[in-house]
């Protein structure tokens, strides 16, 4: 594939995963109550041994939501927060003044599961849209530890045969980031990529 | 004495011989660190080790990342910097589970540490300490001018094994 043929691709899931992102955002405006947009600065190919260093280190504290993927295109999707990161998230979702909340608890945990979901599913969706693939997301399961140790569980499933994954950068309102991790099963990568190229 | 970390990535074999270095696979999941080291000598190695055997491979891999490939290349590097065969110790750490919801009946991590244990027990080189299995996420370190393993979580500081 050539370089330019490959920018175009990622440039389309970028269009895609903006657009999904943005309806998610809607979607946890209402459940805020206050506007929450959600911008998405940058999508990229990643090497898998780089993965587990996303997000701060491998060592850092992390709040992940995971979503396994299936139907036409099979994989792993990791929404990701650092802790404290994932404090001002939920400060945000329960509209209450910033540096409120300082551990999660489980309403808060739960508000995080539910913003995955949202976001996670909305992702999904657009990308079923654009790709004309049928996406299903299963449950989000929350898991509170170390990057690393989190990520690297998920890429053990598709390191037999596959050396990529789709990183994306995300920002609630501007401020708050977040990484979502988007990790195909070897196949299902050239299969999105090859659907993606089809409604360039 | 100013520490230099050297870390040890997914799927990767490092090897250190300074006392001042350390030895560190950081946030281990699934994959298992099997750690290597020679009191005498002071010699030490570490492994990060990914999936349990080499036979399921389809792509390009370093011999760090699977069980069965990672232990003979580890000793054979260890040896290279001086190490005597007899004197050797191991260590495993990480093996956990850490999302259930991550294809269920498939334990990756329970895979990787027995993969280990026979695959140490076949090269005739002694377990000396494990902090194996669970939920939660681990860094394992090596220090090689004291020979200390040392874990920690999230959480819980550090422990020696």
């Amino acid at each position: 594939m050539s370089k330019t043929e490959d920018e175009l691709l990622m440039q389309r899931l970028l269009e895609l995963i903006r657009s999904g992102l943005k309806s998610a955002g809607q979607v946890l405006s209402a459940m805020a109550t206050q506007p929450i947009s959600l911008e998405v600065p940058n999508v990229q190919r990643l090497p898998l041994r780089l993965v587990p260093n996303i997000a701060g280190g491998p060592d850092r504290e992390v709040v992940a939501a995971y979503l396994g993927v299936e139907g036409e295109l099979v994989g792993h999707l990791v929404l990701m927060f650092p802790l404290d990161t994932a404090c001002r998230l939920v400060d945000f979702l329960m509209a209450q003044n910033p540096g409120t909340t300082h551990s999660l608890d489980d309403m808060g945990m739960s508000a995080i599961a539910e913003a995955g979901n949202i976001c996670g599913s909305h992702f999904l969706n657009a990308l079923s849209n654009g790709t004309a693939l049928k996406i299903v997301p299963t449950a989000p399961s929350l898991v509170v530890d170390m990057a690393g140790a989190i990520l690297e569980s998920v890429v053990t499933h598709i390191m037999l045969g596959s050396d990529e994954a789709v990183m994306v950068e995300t920002r609630f309102g501007g401020e708050i980031s977040g990484h979502f991790l988007l990790l195909p099963v070897p196949d299902s990568m050239s299969k999105m990529m090859a659907a993606l190229g089809a409604t360039v | 004495m100013t520490e230099f970390k050297l870390s040890v990535g997914l799927g990767e074999i490092k090897v250190a011989n300074e006392p001042n270095q350390v030895l560190v696979s950081y946030g281990l999941g699934s994959c298992v660190a099997v750690t290597i080291y020679d009191p005498v000598a002071r010699v030490g190695g570490m492994a990060h080790v990914v999936l349990p055997d080499s036979s399921l491979n389809r792509t390009e891999g370093s011999p760090g990342k699977f069980a069965d490939t990672a232990v003979p290349a580890l000793v054979k590097a260890v040896l290279e910097r001086g190490a005597a065969r007899h004197r050797l110790k191991t260590w495993l750490v990480g093996g956990a589970r850490m999302l259930q919801a991550l294809s269920p009946g498939l334990d990756v991590g329970q895979r990787n540490s027995t993969a280990l244990r026979v695959n140490l027990e076949k090269s005739g080189l002694p377990l000396k300490g494990e902090d194996i299995g669970g939920t939660r996420g681990r860094t394992v370190r090596l220090q090689i001018g004291s020979g200390r393993v040392l874990v920690s979580a999230v959480g819980a500081g550090d422990w020696e094994i």
